[in-house]
């Protein structure tokens, strides 16, 4: 072969020669392909996973405000009656809803940096191993060949086929935290848990220090 | 001066109205040490709640040096409470998880004061109430019940206020840290110009205040200091 434009050409004719029934000829690129595949469908489940946590988040931030809010019924009544604003008494507690947040988030990144590479690797491996598996199986069907010219051509059960090639590429993947995702990460997450907050602090506003000091 | 212009209360209970303050009047003249008598369920506390501004009149004025607070909006009812009235009470309500002098200075915060400012002033106003040393900075919930009411007095006094209103305030203390209590109000209201109004029961302290009234089936009426005719404890 002297071009990569003749790859499909000469795929079929090492086919033709050598019989379809016996062999499965495979270019290196479409091993890339599968590669690529594996990576997207990672980076699909990342985003749907992250996207899910962030819900989850302000969910978990606005129950747990809820609560906070009817356990300090009496207190906020108080404040109340010794002169604080339903404003001052809604930003205190969206303030440690934050502060909540923010110590999460802070574990959470340590959490993340340690274990995203094991996570990462586990993710691409159990793509990659289905694809491989499926590979194998049909060239087990096929008997023996060999690579060649960065082309699979055939291969023995057991020595890796088409597939072993995006194995071998996608293997060697690490992650890394840019200060750019960070910042968007923890935005977003502060973000989340302003709006989960912003509903207990609102429910505040309608504590009357009457009811809750009548109650002496 | 705290002048009530014939205000009531009415609830509706079932198919009846309940009137615990029915055309209550009465007025009280700056610096003085005042006690509201009657029985538990009379309607001392309700009448109370109306004029530190917790709850509202169905009728009638509550005037504080001339303003009538029965007609101000949410944001003035809670300046009002923030700068001119104090709140004792006999459960203290004080912040658990904040120290005596924090708890002092929390009024302070909401009137906008620097922290160096609320931190002085409530180091006083500590020392004020004969609470010294290391109780400044102890958590309330690790005050006694007289330190505790101390603390809020303290409180009460934190932005100046031109009246203070306590109810029971010596309803959960022992005979002896209650009359430290009752002089502690005492002498703030002569030696302040602070109105002090105080909701009882207690026969001993309604002794020692300059007037006295009575609050019986939602009405009010005046007793001549130095008697207790007519007192019941409830």
């Amino acid at each position: 072969m002297d071009s990569i434009d003749n790859v499909d050409a000469t795929s079929t004719a090492v086919d033709n020669a050598l019989g379809s029934d016996r062999v499965d000829v495979t270019a290196g690129s479409r091993n890339l392909a599968s590669a690529v595949s594996s990576l997207a469908s990672v980076q699909k489940i990342s985003l749907i996973g992250f996207l899910a946590a962030l819900v989850t988040a302000g969910l978990i931030v606005l129950l747990i405000m809820i609560l906070v809010v009817r356990e300090r019924r009496r207190e906020i009544g108080v404040l109340k009656a010794i002169g604080a604003s339903n404003r001052t008494i809604g930003v205190q507690f969206v303030l440690e809803a934050l502060v909540l947040v923010v110590l999460g988030t802070v574990v959470g990144t340590g959490v993340a940096a340690l274990a995203s590479n094991p996570i990462a690797t586990a993710l691409v491996s159990s793509n990659t191993t289905s694809t491989t598996a499926t590979g194998r199986a049909g060239a087990a069907a096929q008997g023996a060949g060999q690579l060649a010219g960065g082309r699979g051509a055939g291969f023995a059960p057991g020595q890796g086929g088409p597939f072993a090639g995006a194995s071998q590429l996608i293997g060697t993947i690490s992650t890394s935290v840019g200060w750019q995702t960070l910042a968007m990460g923890a935005l977003g997450i502060l973000l989340i848990a302003a709006l989960g907050a912003l509903v207990p602090a609102l429910l505040t506003a309608k504590v009357r220090p009457i009811e809750v000091l009548r109650g002496e | 001066m705290l002048e009530v212009q014939n205000v009531v209360k009415a609830f509706r209970s079932g198919d009846s109205t309940i009137k615990p303050v029915n055309g209550v009047s009465f007025s009280v003249e700056q610096g003085t040490f005042a006690a509201i008598l009657g029985k538990s369920g009379s309607g001392k506390s309700t009448l109370l709640s109306l004029l530190g501004a917790l709850d509202q009149a169905t009728s009638g004025n509550v005037l504080v040096d001339g303003v009538n607070i029965s007609q101000l909006p949410d944001t003035g009812l809670t300046a009002y409470r923030r700068n001119d009235i104090g709140f004792v009470f006999q459960q203290y309500n004080l912040i658990p998880n904040l120290s005596a002098k924090e708890n002092v200075m929390l009024p302070m915060e909401f009137a906008g004061l620097s922290r160096a400012e609320r931190s002085a002033r409530a180091a006083e106003l500590l020392d004020q109430v004969e609470l010294t040393g290391d109780v400044h900075h102890r958590k309330a919930n690790r005050l006694s019940g007289g330190q505790q009411q101390r603390v809020s007095i303290a409180r009460a006094l934190a932005n100046r206020p031109k009246l203070i209103l306590a109810d029971e305030p010596t309803g959960n203390l022992d005979d002896e840290t209650g009359e430290l209590i009752i002089d502690l109000l005492r002498s703030l209201a002569h030696g302040q110009n602070t109105t002090i109004l105080v909701v009882t029961h207690d026969l001993a302290l309604a002794g020692k205040t300059d007037r006295k009234f009575r609050l019986a089936r939602g009405r009010i009426t005046e007793e001549p200091v130095g008697t207790a005719a007519g007192a019941h404890a409830g």
